[in-house]
């Protein structure tokens, strides 16, 4: 098994005295940064925060990242950072991952037309559809690339990159081999008034299983009924079309991507089997193989004032990971653009909808108005359904904000939101979550150092766990302090036995140039944080949180 | 009508032209033969399926001959709503693959907290230090096999979609060690001895090995979480009750090949354990904190 944290030291030392030769030679310069959550669990077994490894023995976690990066001025870049996790429940909600070492190296450099790069890469093809690694900490994500690409610019307007490597797993990769190459174009078609332009691409994504998995896949469908079973694909392929207009303040992009068959899990597959002569259906999780298809447009409109836009994705059957056991957030060598909006407050982002892969159909429409120098209105419709019509999500959030003076900013809005809980969360038969949140924040200037920012936000609803308030403020004190205290408050249970709860944190925090200290008391309600709608679950938290973040 | 694609003057139209000579419409070309031809030339081989239709096993008692047994620590509560979905499929593999797949239902975390109508806690120390020892799960139902480090696996632990698959490699390897299981009981019917006899098989290779002993009921029927409600009259299978060893194993110490070793365990009968419903489970394994040092090398169960 290949380790990260096993990188022969020989190469890393090579990397450090090359990097620091090259840096003074070159008059290069090297940048970093620091980022680490620590945390002191506080067994809590009225909210939830207990029966895990943190709370039950551990009581402490931390997670860190270092990172290294050296450019020099003739092309040349590298980097490295070191990821730290403590009894981390960043991967596992439930459990307690530990790890350390390094968690990412790259070498790349550029000369002429050609560039070139080395180790673990992350990358992107169109809008991400069939292959995306980046990473997303909050979620645990880094999906690097580990191999090698290349990529040769014809012309400022005109690149072809080829790639090919192993989809990094934690501090060890995923065995099936990922190649692909696409190519980007610019083009204004001679429209020397520069509101004209094209931005076409192709691009191709080839995935081979490892014997391991294939032979997982063959021993599950040994078990199968003979009408469910398939023959296997080692070599499955994803292309995609992609091309972004721009006319004027209008841009368009659409993007179609089609997969070749190859086995893809159904959490909800059908068998019918015949036990002692009865014909008997179960449901569970069921491989099959299919072939795949998502289509994605957006298109908006900005001029003075006024934006809008409008997307659309539809998605069928396109589970695309580096192995069809891949589950939660692991494996994903694509990324299906979200299709709702991210709400910042804490109530109105209560409830989110997680990407489907396997059906999906979705639009959503946003539109911002700026009426004058005082008042601004906007707004948001996105509706999610299955491929047979069934809702899944459906949001409508609408927003004032006046500026009454330099000193006095309100925003007030209003959302409601239809839920699929049973699906999105995985809890069956849990009612579909309806919701009316009215919101508000107000904040207030005493001077130019002192600022008072509150926030009101009462989420009602029958489902879940019932009714919500909750409210925050927060001053500042600028430019190094800032403190905020908030309770998300239960005022109505919609469990019988549930109790009304209090949930409070308490945060200060200490910036200074780029860098910043935080410490938190905190008390939090189990949820679902979602980002770029890929989403895990929030296990509920009692503790205490300290937060370093430096940038140099 | 003049299209929006049109070129509107002769200067629109000699760039486009223009743009159709570029090195971009010949890569584009380029990429798309790349891509038709690297779907449609490469043929591969399919693997070859073996549909098992039911237990292949041979039934012999002799240890000589005994095929590899597979335990599933399958980690379940009365609160886990996808649970009984999960004992389903474990039922389902349990009649393709007999007597050789020997499941155990550990009650442990949140989900396992009883419901106010509970008759029975299912949750045991025993339960929770085997959770300690082989890591908890990511999510609820989730099972480990014969604890072993899977490759591209993060855990022990294994989400459902990969049971079959797991079970079905490992009923495909020999065991190191067998094991021979015979119980008794007394005749007031509280008191259960167990014989063990091991066989090493191709051995431990000079490994510590241990032997961990389960005491498991049956048909127990109480509360559980399913997608229609609470069932107050779901039959738990395979539950853990208590541990006959210690519950992480008992030191057994090399078992060379061709080496017999005999035990006999004795345990008193807990009074609300119904006797005819009971099932033991034997497994021999290691116990190293290195990665694989857990694996088992052999598990049986059997009912009295």
């Amino acid at each position: 098994m290949e380790k990260l944290y096993t990188l022969p030291k020989f190469i890393l030392l090579f990397f450090c005295v090359c990097s620091f030769q090259a840096a003074f030679a070159q008059g290069g310069n090297f940048s970093g940064s620091l980022s680490s959550n620590n945390q002191f669990f506080v067994r809590d077994s009225a909210i939830g925060a207990a029966n895990t490894p943190q709370y039950d023995r551990q009581l402490f976690g931390a997670d860190a990242w270092f990172d290294l990066r050296y450019q020099d001025k003739k092309g040349l870049r590298a980097g490295f950072r070191f990821d730290m996790f403590l009894n981390s429940n960043l991967l596992n909600p439930t459990g307690s991952f530990n790890g350390q070492g390094i968690g990412r190296w790259f070498v790349q450099k550029s000369f002429g037309p050609l560039d070139i790069e080395a180790g673990y890469l992350y990358h992107q093809v169109g809008s991400g559809i069939i292959f995306r690694s980046y990473e997303a900490r909050a979620l645990a994500i880094d999906n690097a690339l580990y191999g090698v690409r290349g990529t040769y610019n014809f012309s400022d307007d005109l690149s072809v990159t080829g790639f090919a490597g192993k989809q990094k797993q934690q501090f060890d990769i995923y065995q099936s081999n990922i190649r692909g190459a696409h190519i980007d174009g610019y083009t204004t078609l001679g429209d020397s008034t520069g509101r004209f332009s094209l931005a076409p691409g192709a691009g191709v994504v080839a995935r081979t299983l490892d014997d391991n998995s294939m032979n997982l896949v063959v021993s599950t469908l040994n078990t199968y009924p003979a009408q469910d079973t398939f023959s296997p694909k080692f070599n499955t392929y994803a292309v995609s079309l992609y091309n972004t207009l721009t006319y004027g303040p209008f841009s368009w992009y659409v993007e179609g991507a089609f997969k070749t068959a190859d086995a893809q899990t159904d959490p909800e597959g059908v068998f019918e089997r015949v036990i002692d002569g009865e014909q008997v259906t179960t449901v569970g999780e069921k491989i099959f193989q299919d072939q795949g298809t998502v289509l994605y447009t957006s298109i908006g409109y900005a001029a003075k004032g006024l934006g809008l836009s409008a997307e659309y994705k539809r998605t069928e059957n396109f589970f695309w990971r580096a192995r069809p056991q891949a589950n939660l957030n692991q494996g994903f060598i694509g990324f299906l653009p979200p299709m709702t909006r991210i709400n910042t407050y804490r109530l109105t982002a209560r409830y989110n909808a997680a990407t489907q892969e396997l059906a999906e159909q979705a639009f959503q429409i946003d539109a911002a108005y700026k009426i004058n120098k005082k008042w601004r209105v906007s707004g948001n419709f996105s509706q999610i359904d299955l491929l047979n019509g069934e809702n899944l999500w459906r949001e409508e959030i609408g927003q004032v904000e006046y500026k009454h003076n330099k000193n006095l900013q309100v925003i007030a809005g209003l959302q409601s939101v239809q839920y699929d809980q049973e699906l999105y969360e995985t809890k069956p038969g849990a009612p579909t979550v309806k919701t009316f949140t009215p919101f508000a924040e107000v904040l207030y200037k005493f001077s130019r150092k002192r600022a008072l920012r509150t926030e009101l936000q009462v989420l009602n609803t029958d489902q879940d766990f019932g009714s919500w308030i909750f409210g925050l403020a927060e001053f500042t004190m600028a430019p190094h302090w800032t403190f905020t205290a908030s309770d998300m408050y239960l005022f109505d249970p919609a469990k019988a036995g549930d109790k009304k709860t209090h949930y409070p944190r308490f945060d200060i925090f200490y910036a200074w140039k780029s860098n910043r200290i935080s410490a938190s008391y905190i008390k939090q309600v189990e949820g679902v944080v979602c980002s770029g709608g890929i989403c895990r679950l929030e296990p509920a938290f009692s503790g205490y949180r300290f937060s370093l973040f430096a940038q140099f | 009508m003049t299209s929006f694609f049109a070129p509107h003057s002769r200067n629109q139209r000699d760039s486009q032209r223009a743009f159709a000579k570029t090195p971009f419409t010949r890569s584009l070309a380029f990429v798309l033969a790349f891509i038709v031809l690297g779907i449609t030339a490469c043929q591969e081989i399919a693997p070859t399926l073996n549909i098992n239709e039911g237990p292949t096993g041979p039934t012999t008692n002799e240890l000589t001959d005994q095929p590899r047994g597979v335990l599933v620590e399958e980690f379940t509560g009365v609160r886990c709503v996808n649970c009984p979905a999960g004992a389903e499929a474990i039922a389902q593999l349990k009649t393709i693959h007999g007597e050789q797949l020997v499941p155990v239902s550990l009650h442990t975390g949140f989900f396992a907290n009883p419901y106010p109508e509970s008759t029975i806690d299912f949750r045991t120390a025993d339960a929770d230090a085997i959770e300690t020892f082989v890591g908890g799960p990511q999510g609820y139902p989730s099972s480990v096999i014969n604890r072993n480090q899977f490759q591209g696996e993060s855990s022990l632990q294994l989400s459902q979609s990969t049971w079959a698959g797991y079970i079905g490699l490992q009923l495909q390897e020999e065991p190191a060690v067998a094991i021979g299981l015979d119980l008794s009981i007394n005749d007031t019917k509280d008191e259960l001895t167990v014989d063990l006899e091991l066989l090493g098989r191709s051995g431990t290779d000079g490994r510590n090995a241990f032997i961990s002993i389960l005491l498991l009921e049956n048909k127990v029927i109480d509360v559980q979480l399913t997608p229609e409600g609470k069932d107050l009259e779901y039959s738990h299978e395979h539950v853990l009750r208590q541990a006959i060893t210690p519950a992480v194993g008992e030191q057994l110490g090399e078992i060379a090949a061709g080496v017999t070793i005999e035990e006999t365990y004795t345990v008193a009968i807990p009074s609300e354990i119904k006797v005819d419903d009971i099932e033991v489970v034997a497994y021999v394994h290691y116990a190293d904190s290195d990665e694989g040092g857990k694996l088992i090398l052999q598990a049986v169960s059997k009912k009295l």
